[in-house]
């Protein structure tokens, strides 16, 4: 598969480039969510894989929005229905936020790891599984997404 | 010795900014090992918040410094001061010309603020 992988944190990037890749899949990899969704919009892929909250990037902002700059939130809800609007097949949107700590880490508590279908895509909202090291297990969250 | 890594582009072509390559002289006069490229650095002074953004999530330490041009400051400071609140002890926000009560990048230099 092709997979968009959207972390702003480096570990959790290079973490899901190296399973990923190990497993076979071919990973485009983003920082952050403006270059991320140009590549939505010009490469087909067959997965996203995104960190809830990110930090808020200089995309449209003039001096008043740029007050925002760098404050994370939750970029990865929009940038799922964006992927699912634009057709890639599986989508999930990953957190390790502890859901005391942050009302969009909360919210997710909601779906239950439940899998939604918008437009022809499989959307899930998650609490990301992890690694010892305090890492992301990408690989984790895709076969929760693939699973029936 | 700390390796900074200097890139002011808000008036000239990297390599080609007067701000910038003043910028490097004080740096090496204050000890400073000045590097190529941002992934050998302990310290990147830039002039623009959405490089310094990128820097932060292309480096887990690296301590990022904005400085603000004068001729610019209107435009980008709000989005340093964004930064520098979302990023505590991971950037800095200081002025090259200061105003009233504000220090200046080059004295902050000279006095070793960020050795």
């Amino acid at each position: 598969m092709k997979i968009l992988l959207v972390d702003d944190l480096k570990k959790n990037r290079e973490a899901g480039m190296a399973d990923l890749t190990a497993i076979g899949h071919e990973v485009v990899a983003f920082s952050g969510y403006a270059k991320a969704a140009v590549a939505i919009t010009e490469s087909r892929f067959d997965a996203a894989l995104l960190d809830l909250l990110m930090p808020a990037e200089a995309m449209m902002l003039g001096s008043k929005g740029l007050e925002h700059l760098g404050q994370e939130f939750p970029a990865g809800l929009g940038l799922s229905m964006f992927a699912a609007d634009r057709g890639v097949p599986l989508v999930a949107v990953a957190t390790d936020m502890n859901h005391h700590d942050h009302p969009a880490s909360a919210m997710l508590d909601w779906f239950h790891n439940r899998k939604m279908r918008i437009n022809d895509s499989l959307v899930l909202w998650m609490h990301s599984p992890m690694k010892a090291e305090g890492i992301k297990d990408w690989g984790k969250v895709l076969k929760q997404l693939e699973s029936g | 010795m700390r390796k900074m890594f200097v890139e002011f582009t808000s008036r000239n072509e990297k390599g080609q900014n007067p701000v910038e390559m003043a910028l490097k002289v004080v740096a090496k006069a204050c000890n400073f090992e000045l590097v190529e490229t941002s992934a050998e650095a302990e310290l990147i002074l830039t002039d623009s918040p959405p490089k310094a953004l990128d820097y932060l999530k292309e480096h887990e330490s690296a301590v990022i410094i904005i400085g603000l041009d004068p001729f610019t400051r209107k435009n980008v400071e709000s989005g340093a001061r964004s930064l520098e609140k979302a990023y505590a002890g991971r950037v800095y926000v200081r002025p090259l010309l200061d105003l009233e009560g504000e220090k200046n990048l080059v004295v902050c230099l000279m006095e070793g603020e960020f050795k």
